[in-house]
């Protein structure tokens, strides 16, 4: 063996092991009691009580009654009026940067969805709109990546975040306008680098287009709401920092790391650049989209069925794992590229190495969620972030597989890795986004949802029109790797096994886009105070005295 | 509802919550052992391919046969980059200007007057299916054997054309006999002469 191998697998092995011992003495709670962590996240008498602000009055009733006849045995209580005042002012606290956030949000969302199907359009029908260079493929295709990235996900994770923050801290929000600038640079940030992108100035790195004086306020803003975060993580009240938390709080530290070092002027050049470029735009998927929709899931899921969560010792590994082996992983891209083998190789093994860090997370929310689906039906929190979780578990397992040389082959280069992408930013990341926005804008606003039927509207459109895109998009890109791959057919031949797939993919994506205009509309009526208040969103109770369990509970 | 909301909180005992500290499914752990095993399977098949300056899996042997002769030149992508400019992508040339080559007894015939007429060029009148042509076609000598034999492969097999291919040897042969000449043929008149 070289030296250079055994170098390379002694580090593996070694750090895998330190790894291993590390996450043991966590769960012994060598580094301080963990066990009661799971439970920060309700009251002491609360855990077994459903809470879900979105649905109409009777669901949330229908939900309490399938929690109770699945046979949860939990303790049930309605908050005392000081409780619930409590966490109203913690919801205040957090009130302007969360409304700032969600509200630029969703503004980025009909954005980039325009985007997105005007560019899958002109994969078919290339000759449509090119006559201003604005609209042109090479322009519309990252002003769509972007707008997505830096805008709708950014916002909606940022917003959601800085909600639970304070609920999980039980700690009103410490500079909350510090939070608001931020969320204000960073809608700066997304425009200037939006309109560079769109005018011609792109910086030509997938990912990385902005030119980096549009990151400036980007990284400046991000910043700013981590500051304001850090600032409550001190002054908190509780004794043990829920999963989400680690989350939240690792990705807000992250984030400005990576683009930081990704975009610093004149620092890369030539074959590092590349190898930089994959390490950024792998890393800013796992290391900030991917933990803010894991925190969303680890809060909403027993939130809103009032069940803790599963099990303490495999969120530990499934956080610890993930901050160990992401990191390395965006070598795959470059399989077969002017980059040193060992790069590659180490990058394919940590690629394969997160299932377990998936497997740790999906187990524990299955766990959590089992026996218990029919909760689905009456909860639309519930429906967008227990599918989100599932495309999770999906979109990291083929992301695992896709990595393997023998599978990239094919892959390489082919709208399945485009499809592969939406699995996760969309059909993960989003989708959780939609059901923590379906929870929290109640809370936000004191005001309920105005319509259940738009509500349904929008996970049919969303649900459905992925499925075709994914399908779709999937099928052909497969089959356009095959055709590449095959010395004996010309080129050409790729390009047109793909067309029917792309017109499935303009399909699905108008029916996503059409769905996010309904929940747009949507959020404008509720912003507009369109509907019912029924009363203080908080205060709205379902039976303090669930049927049958009660009575087990006094036994 | 809104009765059960009036009513004050009920303060009295209950269950206390499940256990959250479930120990992890032994699955799991073989599982992660089971990739770990792998990983480190797959850091030993470095070996041999681990020069970092060659690429990713890159070897000096398998970037050798890539400039060999022979080395699967593309005489598709010759033609685009070459020749397409005159002669068209669809090897119809243009009327008048440019002679054809689909359909050109120059290009189906004699194999050893193609290649000259791609290692030197032509100037001077040349007749090709009933239509006079006289223009300069410039020499392409700088291209190597196999590029030569790739491209007149091509030329003599697209199109509807039906001729045999070129091999890289005959290009070796035909260049070293000619070796000497610095000016292009000049025209039909003389090229008929070339065997």
């Amino acid at each position: 063996m070289t030296i250079g191998v055994g170098l390379l697998l002694a580090t593996f092995l070694l750090s895998v092991a330190s790894l291993g011992l590390f996450l043991w003495s966590m769960s012994r709670g060598l580094f301080g009691r963990g066990e009661a962590a799971g439970r920060v996240i309700f009251e002491p008498r609360e855990v077994g009580l459903v809470e879900e602000p979105a649905g109409p009055v009777g669901d949330e009733d229908a939900l309490q009654g399938v929690m109770n006849r699945t046979g949860h045995t939990g303790e049930f209580s309605v908050l005392t009026p000081d409780q619930a005042s409590e966490r109203a002012r913690l919801d205040a606290s957090s009130r302007m940067p969360v409304l700032a956030a969600l509200t630029s949000a969703v503004i980025w969302l009909v954005l980039a969805s325009a985007f997105g199907l005007l560019a899958s359009l002109k994969l078919h029908l290339p000759d449509w709109l090119v006559e201003h260079p604005w609209l042109t493929f090479g322009r519309i295709r990252p002003a769509h990546l972007n707008a997505v990235g830096y805008g709708w996900c950014s916002f909606a994770g940022l917003g959601v975040s800085l909600w639970m923050y304070p609920r999980l801290l039980k700690t009103p929000l410490v500079g909350g306008r510090i939070a608001t600038a931020g969320i204000a640079l960073w809608f700066v940030g997304v425009s200037a680098g939006t309109w560079a992108v769109l005018t011609g100035h792109s910086a030509g790195l997938e990912w990385l287009e902005f030119p980096w004086q549009a990151d400036v306020p980007l990284f400046l803003g991000g910043t700013l709401v981590g500051v304001s975060l850090l600032l409550t993580l001190q002054r908190r009240t509780v004794p043990h920092l829920y999963v989400s938390v680690w989350y939240i709080s690792a990705g807000l530290v992250w984030l400005p790391i990576l683009l930081a070092v990704a975009k610093w002027p004149g620092l890369h050049r030539g074959v590092p650049q590349a190898a930089m470029n994959w390490w950024y735009g792998h890393n800013v998927l796992g290391l900030w989209f991917t933990p803010l929709g894991l925190a969303a899931i680890y809060y909403f899921i027993p939130k809103t069925i009032g069940k803790p969560i599963h099990s303490y010792n495999l969120s530990l590994i499934g956080f610890w794992t993930l901050a160990f082996f992401y990191s390395q992983v965006g070598g795959h891209h470059l399989i077969g590229g002017p980059v040193p083998s060992w790069l590659v190789t180490l990058s394919i093994v940590q690629s394969v190495m997160m299932v377990i860090p998936v497997v740790a997370v999906g187990i524990n929310q299955h766990r959590t969620m089992w026996g218990h689906f029919a909760a689905l039906r009456h909860s639309p929190t519930l429906r967008f972030v227990v599918t989100g979780g599932m495309l999770y578990t999906l979109a990291s397992v083929q992301g695992s597989l896709q990595s393997l040389r023998v599978v990239n082959a094919t892959t390489h280069f082919t709208h399945f890795t485009v499809a592969h992408a939406h699995l996760g930013l969309y059909g993960f990341f989003s989708l959780v986004m939609f059901g923590a926005m379906y929870f929290v804008m109640p809370r936000v606003l004191d005001w309920e949802w105005p319509s259940a039927r738009m509500i349904s509207l929008h996970f049919w459109l969303v649900t459905g029109g992925f499925a075709i895109y994914f399908t779709g998009l999937s099928i052909g890109g497969w089959l356009q790797g095959l055709a590449m791959l095959d010395a004996s057919r010309p080129f050409m031949d790729s390009v047109r096994i793909t067309i029917p797939y792309l017109v499935s993919r303009s399909v699905g994506g108008a029916l996503m886009t059409l769905g996010h205009l309904v929940f747009a509309l949507h959020f404008a009526l509720m912003l507009g105070r369109r509907g019912d208040r029924r009363g203080a969103a908080l205060l709205r109770r379902p039976s303090p005295e669930p049927v049958g369990v009660a009575a087990g509970a006094t036994a | 509802m809104i009765e059960r909301l009036r009513q004050p909180p009920r303060q009295r005992e209950f269950d206390d919550p499940d256990e959250r500290s479930t120990p992890v499914p032994r699955g799991l752990a073989a599982l992660a052992a089971a990739l770990v095993a792998w990983g480190a399977w797959y850091i030993t098949t470095l070996e041999g391919t681990a020069d970092p300056s060659l690429g990713d899996r890159r070897t000096v042997a398998a970037l050798a046969a890539a400039t060999a002769p022979g080395g699967g030149s593309d005489g598709g992508q010759l033609f685009a980059s070459k020749c397409a400019a005159c002669h068209q992508a669809s090897g119809t040339g243009v009327a008048g200007v440019f002679p054809p080559l689909a359909g050109s007894a120059w290009v189906t015939g004699s194999p050893t007057r193609l290649v000259q007429i791609l290692l030197h060029g032509i100037q001077g009148p040349l007749d090709v299916n009933g239509v006079t042509y006289n223009g300069l076609m410039p020499p392409w000598k700088s291209l190597r054997d196999d590029e030569i034999a790739a491209l007149a492969t091509y030329v003599r097999t697209s199109w509807g054309n039906g001729a045999d291919a070129v091999f890289t040897a005959t290009v070796a042969e035909q260049r070293a006999a000619t070796a000497g000449r610095t000016t292009p043929w000049g025209g039909g008149a003389e090229l008929a002469t070339v065997p």
